[in-house]
């Protein structure tokens, strides 16, 4: 009577063989995933810092009646600069007011080893800062060479379009490059009373 | 002794393998298509540059009709196009500004309305979850990309961005809307 039980060593042999192929389809499909989710994680913390950046200034914008858009000396607000690396200064005086200012600077960061973007709004001229947040990012200098920096200078772009006298559209880009290679450009809008100064010694008018 | 597989065991073996690593895969593409996503709807800029673009409009009082999205009607209120006020279409360059919509029952989007639409709205409509009754001013941005990278350029395929060919400018698209009140 013949024996039936068991498997033969061909049908073991090929059964794990397929089970491996699975197996491999499996962890490359979740070696990627991580990956991929290990990008979005740095790439959701840029942006969510980057947010808060944008949110505090928008709202210093916002409420504001009138604005006086100048460049500054960065070393005069911002502390633990690398002097030898570009830098970037844009001050914000809001309701004609010269005890309430905004700066926003670009600079290497001599503390992190990094360039960081900061901003500082201050209520009178010797008070305390409020609302400082960096973000933080760091990048090779080729690609900051290439893509943001030009003649050693962090590239800016703004537009402005008058309606009537003092009043109109306003629009800056900063383009920014983090670590991940990613885009974290810098966009800030405003509408209404504005005038612009000496803006454009660091700042190309599109 | 039996040897080797019957022609039925192999091919019900082959066809589990096969339906197995298919739907891996579909799935593994819609996973990583997923994560890819990137973050062009209501971003905080944009959010606040359709502030600036209500501003705007209301300044100007273009008084504009809502366009009911349950009904399909033989016009679209397209504020971008309307071109009698060229203070308004300047004003709205500066933010770079391609279409304004102001829309209400955008969860009832009516089949003839889809071809109004360009794939970019109709995808964004398809992610909002709004109630009938509210309003939305909804505007489509083009960013251009200053680029001077030939990976960039117009003629690349691999560019996955929207391409002027006139002037070999690579433009991104962004959509925020807020409440129109």
């Amino acid at each position: 009577m013949k024996n039936n039980k068991g498997m033969t060593l061909v049908e073991i042999i090929v059964s794990i063989a397929l089970i491996s192929i699975t197996i491999i389809f499996l962890m490359v499909l979740f070696i990627n995933v991580k990956d991929i989710n290990d990008d979005a994680k740095i790439n959701n913390t840029y942006l969510i810092t980057k947010s808060l950046q944008v949110k505090t200034i928008e709202e210093d914008l916002e409420n504001s009646s009138t604005l006086n858009i100048s460049n500054c000396n960065i070393f005069e607000k911002f502390k633990n600069i690398e002097s030898s690396k570009p830098n970037l200064c844009i001050k914000f005086q809001f309701n004609n007011n010269v005890s309430n200012i905004g700066y926003l600077g670009f600079y290497y960061s001599t503390t992190t080893s990094s360039y960081v973007t900061s901003y500082i709004h201050t209520y009178t001229d010797d008070a305390d800062s409020k609302n400082n947040i960096d973000v933080r990012e760091t990048r090779t200098l080729k690609d900051f060479e290439n893509y943001s920096l030009q003649d050693n200078k962090i590239k800016c772009f703004y537009k402005y379009t008058q309606d009537s006298i003092n009043n109109g559209a306003f629009y800056l880009r900063i383009p920014i490059i983090g670590p991940d290679y990613k885009d974290y450009t810098f966009n800030l809008s405003y509408y209404g009373n504005v005038s612009i100064n000496n803006l454009n010694s660091i700042c190309s008018q599109t | 002794m039996k040897k080797g597989f019957v022609l039925m065991e192999s091919i019900v073996v082959i066809l589990i393998v096969t339906i197995s690593l298919l739907t891996i895969f579909s799935s593994y593409n819609k996973i990583l298509s997923k994560l890819r996503e990137e973050n062009k709807y209501d971003t905080t800029e944009y959010l606040y540059m359709t502030n600036q673009v209500k501003k705007i409009i209301q300044k100007y009082n273009l008084s504009p009709s809502i366009f009911n999205m349950k009904q399909p009607s033989s016009s679209t209120n397209i504020l971008k196009e309307y071109k009698e006020n060229d203070t308004y279409e300047s004003l709205l360059d500066t933010y770079n500004v391609k279409k304004v919509y102001i829309l209400s029952n955008i969860n009832n989007l009516a089949k003839d309305n889809l071809k109004k639409f360009d794939g970019y709205i109709i995808d964004y409509i398809k992610k909002l979850d709004t109630s009938d009754e509210e309003i939305l001013l909804i505007v489509e941005y083009q960013k251009p990309l200053l680029v001077s990278d030939t990976a960039y350029s117009c003629n690349n395929p691999d560019n996955n961005y929207l391409c002027d060919s006139k002037n070999n400018k690579l433009y991104e698209t962004y959509i925020a809307s807020l409440r129109w009140d």
